[in-house]
């Protein structure tokens, strides 16, 4: 980390910009001080050194810049794409004049270079030079003709002894005007010297190469510069051989070319020199040039860029900033604030983010607020429809069923999903026990009435059930109003309340039959005993008073009064038995004994009844009172008789199974006879008290099962049986407790539960 | 079938272009390390490429530096010491047509008529002044072990400006002897 921590801070702009100006001014500096001809060749070393040493950093610095540039991208960092547009932007702008310029200053550089030699300077200098070797020329030409005349006079005095011709040697020098003069042997041993120079006792050593010139008997002449502005001509010549006795002499002669003569030929030998260097030097001064420009220009470009991308990343990083903070508000996190450091636009921009952005966090604070008391409300209000005994449903504008509470779901046996979102239409389809009702809910809806109300009677997984349904439109905006031209309709919603109120009716009609009941033992049952008393000691007492025909009308008449009474006492008897309330424990039943055992009870008048049992030994145990049920099996079976008198061939099929129509634990009882079958008439109230086929029935038999049934949670319906009689159909729960109406307060059934490993037999 | 290639990182390029100018500096250091002044059994043999002739006909003086080191063995190390420079300073006069030789403890020029002639002196003259250095520090002979050496070369930094970027690249102007150890039966 600390090693990251420390070429962060080094790679931070302000650091890198410094060291690569520091180097590029070194570098510009380097090259100027290069290129003046008095610069140490030194010089270009560390021009290159700081040249490559310079190009190397900024490539560095670029390339990582570019690596993080990359990464960023690929990790799709906010900024860094408008970092590397903005990056290729700035190399664009600097890219297309650099090039230009870059092109033309080569081209200015080689036409600038090409320009300095001009085909007329290089022929003045040749023949500037021309010019000094034919003087030279001369000149040698005469210091020649000095020596051959030294040289004849030597030969003339050869007989001369040696002092004598050291004598002469130096009168020739001084004659001649030369500035040594020597006689050599063969051998190149100095047989005379003579030197205008006091200091010089030594003449100057003859090379290998003019002794070659000597024995091939030729003049040696050269022209020999001394130093920078002085030259001389040395001349050796050959004497005759054998004239002194020995092989040959040599002579040399050396002249100093006079000062004007040598100044000259050394300017015009400057001149000619340096023509000659730049002429070959033109293809690497080119070279050089060309070279250094680019370098320079390099250098340049990669500090633009660099630069470029430092820029880029100062400009981009308060955009960098906003995006970010935007991000973070579209993600749900108000209230970020952004470091505002500048104070210019962007400083404005990011001022007013942040105070969008309290804003938005303020308002938002609120909005959570008012949502959290809109959730308290619907909570409170679920709550409500919870725990309201009234079933309701609440409709949309498109009858989508929005709200279904559970008591509605409770009274119609349904479950909540199966329901909600789907249109009154759609609820409609399926076919099930509430189809009915919601059938009645569509058409009430489609009414368009403000307030509706109706009632239902429905067979459902409780068993019969009467409903109350009131219908309400709710209309949320009750004016129409504009919203960008368009009209804004209110919005009608729906709401269905209904009640189960079959518990109340049944209570109002076991009020009512119990009132009943009470008047005729109050009313009715009291006297009868008196009437028929009255009427047994009549007989009594008048009996032995008459006799003949007026006896029989006695007792005719008194026997009438009693039967007629026995008669009302049963009737009234039957009532009472039917209004009064069933007040027994509810066991565990086994239907198909009970079954069994009421037809071995009537199995001494029913011998000329063919009786068929289909009993499902799968039925389960239902919770009954088994006493009651007793009742309604006595009932059925004595109807079943009854209406089997006049049939030729009668017979009672008694079957039972599990209900499999509607779901639901329940079981079927089924008791049919090959009857007549139910008159007309009837058939809409046979369930109702004193109605009757019979002439001598009381019309509450049916009454009582109704009753029973209804006692027990179940329903039981009449319908015309397969050979033509009577179907009597009773549905019972198998645990009426755990059904809806076993719920009910006023019901004076109790129950014991059913354990369920005693479900089946 | 199809497979799966990986694409080079930004970071893997960076260090093929390193390798690359790795691979091209190493070259150059070879190219420049060729040895156009050599010492074969007659002495050293100075070979001029032919820009460096052209050069010096064209008027362009060349100096050849004459290096010698007093090596001394010291654990595994040579430490050098005692650097002594001679210099020779090529010209070509042009009025006279012969090349000169400035010695830097010598007052006059040396003429020579051809460039075969120069050079040669100049590598005689160096092997003497060697064996004069060499005479001389053996009178004051350290107790460490040690060696002279010797190194004979173009000095590119005293070429004329213009030429001088031309010289460092370019391998034709590359005249160095390197350092060589000399026995005294050699010179």
């Amino acid at each position: 980390m600390a090693i990251r921590s420390i070429v962060k801070k080094i790679s931070s702009p302000l650091p890198v910009i410094t060291v690569c100006t520091g180097l590029l001014f070194a570098l510009s500096y380097l090259i100027v001080r290069s290129l003046s001809d008095d610069a140490s060749g030194e010089l270009q070393f560390w021009i290159t050194i700081i040249g490559s040493l310079g190009i190397a950093t900024l490539v560095f610095f670029l390339a990582s810049n570019g690596y993080t540039l990359l990464s960023q991208y690929r990790r799709n960092e906010i900024g860094s794409i408008l970092t590397a547009k903005m990056v290729v932007i700035f190399f664009f702008l600097t890219m297309i004049p650099f090039s230009l310029i870059y092109f033309f200053s080569i081209q200015f550089l080689n036409k600038g270079v090409d320009s300095w030699f001009d085909v007329r300077i290089e022929q003045t200098v040749k023949d500037s030079l021309l010019l000094s070797q034919s003087a030279l020329e001369g000149i040698k030409e005469e210091v020649i003709s000095d020596v051959e005349r030294i040289v004849v006079s030597i030969r003339q005095n050869q007989s001369e002894p040696a002092n004598e011709l050291l004598a002469i040697i130096r009168e020739l020098r001084a004659i001649n005007g030369l500035t040594e003069l020597s006689l050599y042997t063969d051998e190149g041993r100095v047989l005379a010297f003579s030197s205008n120079d006091q200091a010089n006792i030594l003449p100057s050593p003859l090379s290998a190469e003019i002794f070659s010139e000597l024995r091939l008997n030729q003049t040696y002449t050269q022209l020999e510069p001394i130093s920078p502005t002085m030259q001389q001509f040395r001349v050796v010549a050959p004497i005759a051989g054998n004239q002194l006795g020995r092989q040959f002499y040599g002579v040399q002669a050396i002249k100093l070319l006079p000062l004007r003569y040598a100044t000259l030929a050394s300017s015009v030998e400057t001149v000619s020199n340096q023509y000659a260097q730049m002429v070959f030097a033109r293809g690497p001064l080119k070279f050089s040039l060309i070279v250094t420009l680019s370098l320079i220009s390099l250098a340049s470009l990669l500090f633009s860029i660099l630069t470029a991308v430092y820029l880029s990343r100062r400009l981009v990083a308060p955009i960098s900033n906003l995006a970010s903070g935007t991000q973070k508000i579209a993600e749900g996190n108000y209230g970020s604030h952004l470091p505002v450091t500048s104070s210019d636009e962007l400083g404005i921009l990011t001022k007013s983010f942040n105070n969008m952005s309290s804003k938005i966090s303020e308002a938002q604070q609120i909005a959570l607020a008012s949502q959290t008391e809109t959730e308290q409300q619907k909570g409170y209000l679920e709550a409500v429809l919870t725990n309201l005994s009234s079933g309701v449903f609440s409709f949309d504008g498109e009858t989508r069923l929005q709200i279904c509470n559970s008591a509605a779901s409770e009274i119609l046996g349904l479950e909540q999903d199966t329901l909600l979102s789907k249109t009154a239409e759609q609820l409609c389809q399926p076919e099930h026990h509430a189809k009915q009702f919601f059938e009645l809910i569509n058409a009430g809806i489609k009414s368009k009435q403000n307030n509706w109300q109706d009632e239902l009677t429905l067979l459902g997984t409780h068993g019969r059930q009467m409903l109350i349904i009131r219908g309400t439109v709710l209309r949320l905006n009750n004016d129409l109003f504009e919203v960008n031209a368009q009209v804004i309709k209110p919005i009608e919603n729906y709401v269905i309340v209904f009640d189960d109120v079959t518990n109340l009716i049944q209570a109002q009609r076991d009020a009512a039959w119990g009132e009943v009941a009470r008047r005729l033992a109050h009313e009715i049952k009291n006297p009868l005993t008196p009437i028929q008393l009255s009427a047994e000691r009549i007989k009594l007492k008048l009996y032995d008073h008459v006799d003949g025909e007026l006896q029989e009308t006695l007792e005719r008449s008194t026997r009438t009064i009693v039967q007629q009474v026995e008669s009302m006492k049963e009737m009234v008897n039957a009532f009472s038995s039917y209004a009064q309330p069933v007040r027994a424990k509810l066991a565990p039943l086994n239907i198909n004994q009970l079954v069994r055992d009421v037809l071995e009870l009537h199995s001494s008048h029913l011998h000329q009844i063919e009786i068929k049992l289909e009993l499902d030994d799968n039925v389960t145990k239902i919770k009954a009172n088994a006493s009651a049920l007793r009742q309604v099996l006595n009932n059925l079976v004595i109807n079943a008789s009854h209406a089997l008198e006049k049939t030729a061939q009668p017979m009672i099929t008694i079957s039972t199974q599990m209900a499999a129509k509607v779901t639901g634990e329940y079981i079927d009882l089924l008791v049919e006879d090959n009857g007549s079958g139910i008159p007309e008439d009837i058939r809409e109230s046979l369930f109702d008290p004193y109605v009757s086929s019979k002439a001598k029935g009381s019309g509450l038999g049916l009454a009582i099962v109704k009753r029973i049934v209804e006692e027990h949670s179940g329903s039981v319906w009449a319908r015309q049986g397969s050979n033509g009689g009577t179907a009597m159909h009773l549905r019972l729960p198998i645990n009426a407790m755990k059904t809806y109406r076993g719920n009910r307060r006023q019901n004076s059934l109790h129950s014991i539960d059913i354990n369920p490993a005693q479900t089946t037999d | 079938m199809l497979t799966a290639t990986r694409q080079p990182t930004a970071m893997s390029r960076i260090l093929v272009v390193l390798l690359m100018l790795s691979a091209i500096l190493i070259h150059s250091i070879g190219v420049a390390k060729a040895q156009s002044i050599r010492y074969d059994s007659r002495g050293l043999k100075i070979e001029l490429s032919d820009d460096v002739q052209a050069a010096i006909d064209s008027g362009v003086t060349l100096t050849f530096e004459n290096q010698y080191a007093h090596a001394k063995h010291f654990i595994f190390f040579n430490w050098h010491t005692e650097f002594a420079v001679h210099e020779f300073e090529v010209t070509r006069h042009t009025l006279s047509n012969r090349y000169l030789v400035y010695e830097s403890n010598k007052v006059g020029p040396r003429i020579f008529s051809s460039t075969r002639e120069t050079m040669t002196y100049i590598s005689r003259a160096s092997l003497s002044s060697f064996s004069n250095y060499i005479a001389k520090h053996q009178a004051h002979q350290h107790h460490l072990p040690s060696e002279h050496k010797m190194r004979l070369r173009l000095s590119k930094t005293k070429l004329p400006g213009p030429m001088r970027l031309t010289a460092f690249i370019a391998s034709d102007w590359d005249l160095d002897s390197g350092w060589t150890s000399w026995q005294s039966d050699q010179l």
